[in-house]
């Protein structure tokens, strides 16, 4: 059981800069993310992009500046959860929360944050009817949590991207079969990951079915095939034990939407005295949170965790007075064991 | 004044009008029309979140640049008139044009 002061659920820009808001107050924090590195859209979606609005930064590349956050918390220890999704959030009583993973971590704190953007981070799913009839363990899978599983058995994977060539080149010396699905002729991926499972088709490694997509699964209790329309040709039915798509991340909403928070449509209310929601000891900051007049900005994130620490040290400490202002420039920075 | 019929994820069919802007592009339009876009990366063709088909005249657009169709490629629902509506300036060649909002995948 991990015990924190404040879990920040995200750990996208604006969540690890509340790591020093709350660091200053002498709030330790824990962050959760589903991805498994630190950095949000930042590092998912646009890494090597320059932002120009970041006070003090001309130009900064997202990478960057989530490299450059992290040295900022640093002297505030945070610890991470990544690569787990927060499922559940348990309010068992003032200053008391017990929160849950997809993976079982728990997560005990006195508040929460949510700092998710636009909620976690899902793989997109190919739009066939009966997917859902194969998935958990059925033989639909969207992502490679343990190659071992796959070894010595018949697999179809589907996309042009970089995780599908790098997977595909992955997986071929272990399965029985490989054959990889993708709607175009050429692949968008990294030239060197192409060229090396074109290579690995003439070789007759794996099998390439270009110019195709999914069309439908097959099967009684697991998944027994896949059927491929290709142009120009007839369906084609491949036997399969695995069908794994991997078409890249979208983000969900997700679990956020069962919390009994004031929802409108993919944002979180709040009010905006200190960005807390309509459940006392939860804030919600970045993105993720709605008001009237809200602006879908990084350095607008930075200025709601600064004004959430203060509220949510009031919340934590009813008996203490509130936390007096102190200026980085006055006092420095104190930085945790 | 350019004019487009929209359908949005739900279904619903709605003609929008807005003026020619090459500064500005259909996904902001979409967005501000309250339709179904998310548009998660703001309008850099890099999370797919406000993809589009164009039903008619999709024969008047430029034609994809790399990281849009790198972007089209990864997206499971893509069809025949696949766009990124934020790589779609507001230009004349968008008048008439029929297009369905297909949400993010």
């Amino acid at each position: 059981m991990i015990q924190t002061d404040i879990c920040i659920i995200g750990a996208g820009p604006v969540g690890l800069f509340a790591v020093f808001e709350a660091g200053l107050l002498n709030m330790r924090c824990h962050l959760v993310d589903v991805l498994p590195q630190t950095g949000g859209q930042l590092s998912e979606i646009y890494p090597k992009k320059p932002i120009y609005d970041i006070p003090g930064y001309p130009s900064i590349l997202a990478g960057d500046l989530v490299t450059e956050l992290e040295k900022q918390i640093e002297p505030f220890k945070p610890t991470y959860t990544l690569g787990e999704k927060l499922m559940k959030l348990d309010k068992r009583g003032d200053r008391d929360f017990l929160l849950e993973t997809d993976e079982g971590t728990q997560i005990e704190c006195k508040a929460v944050v949510i700092a998710g953007g636009l909620g976690s981070f899902e793989p997109r799913k190919p739009a066939l009817e009966n997917l859902e009839k194969f998935e958990k363990s059925k033989g639909v899978h969207y992502m490679v949590k343990d190659p071992e599983h796959f070894r010595g058995k018949k697999l179809v994977l589907a996309g042009g991207g970089d995780s599908a060539l790098d997977w595909t080149m992955f997986l071929a010396e272990m399965a029985a079969e490989l054959t990889l699905v993708h709607r175009r002729e050429a692949f968008r991926g990294a030239p060197d990951s192409a060229a090396k499972v074109q290579e690995l088709a003439k070789e007759g490694k794996i099998n390439l079915v270009l110019n195709s997509q999914l069309k439908s699964l097959q099967g009684g209790d697991q998944l027994e095939s896949v059927i491929v329309s290709s142009k120009g040709e007839e369906d084609k039915e491949i036997a399969c034990d695995y069908l794994i798509p991997l078409f890249g991340l979208s983000p969900k909403l997700g679990p956020i939407a069962d919390w009994g928070l004031n929802v409108d449509k993919r944002a979180v209310e709040v009010d905006t005295r200190d960005y807390s929601t309509n459940v006392e000891g939860v804030y919600a900051i970045g993105d993720i949170n709605t008001y009237p007049g809200k602006l879908k900005l990084i350095l607008c994130g930075f200025h709601e965790a600064a004004l959430m620490a203060h509220s949510a040290y009031a919340y934590m400490n009813p008996d203490k007075k509130a936390a007096t202002l102190k200026y980085t420039t006055v006092s420095g920075i104190s930085g945790f064991e | 004044m350019i004019k487009i019929q929209v359908e949005d994820t739900d279904g619903t069919k709605r003609e929008i009008s807005f003026e020619a802007n090459p500064s500005s592009n259909l996904m902001e339009v979409l967005t501000e029309e309250k339709f179904d876009v998310p548009a998660i990366c703001g309008g850099m063709a890099g999370c797919g979140t406000c993809h589009v088909a164009v039903l008619t005249n999709a024969d008047k657009l430029h034609t994809p640049d790399d990281d849009e169709e790198f972007m089209l490629d990864s997206l499971p629902n893509f069809q025949e008139g696949s766009r990124l509506s934020c790589q779609l300036p507001l230009t004349d060649a968008l008048d008439g044009m029929e297009i369905k909002v297909l949400g993010d995948g």
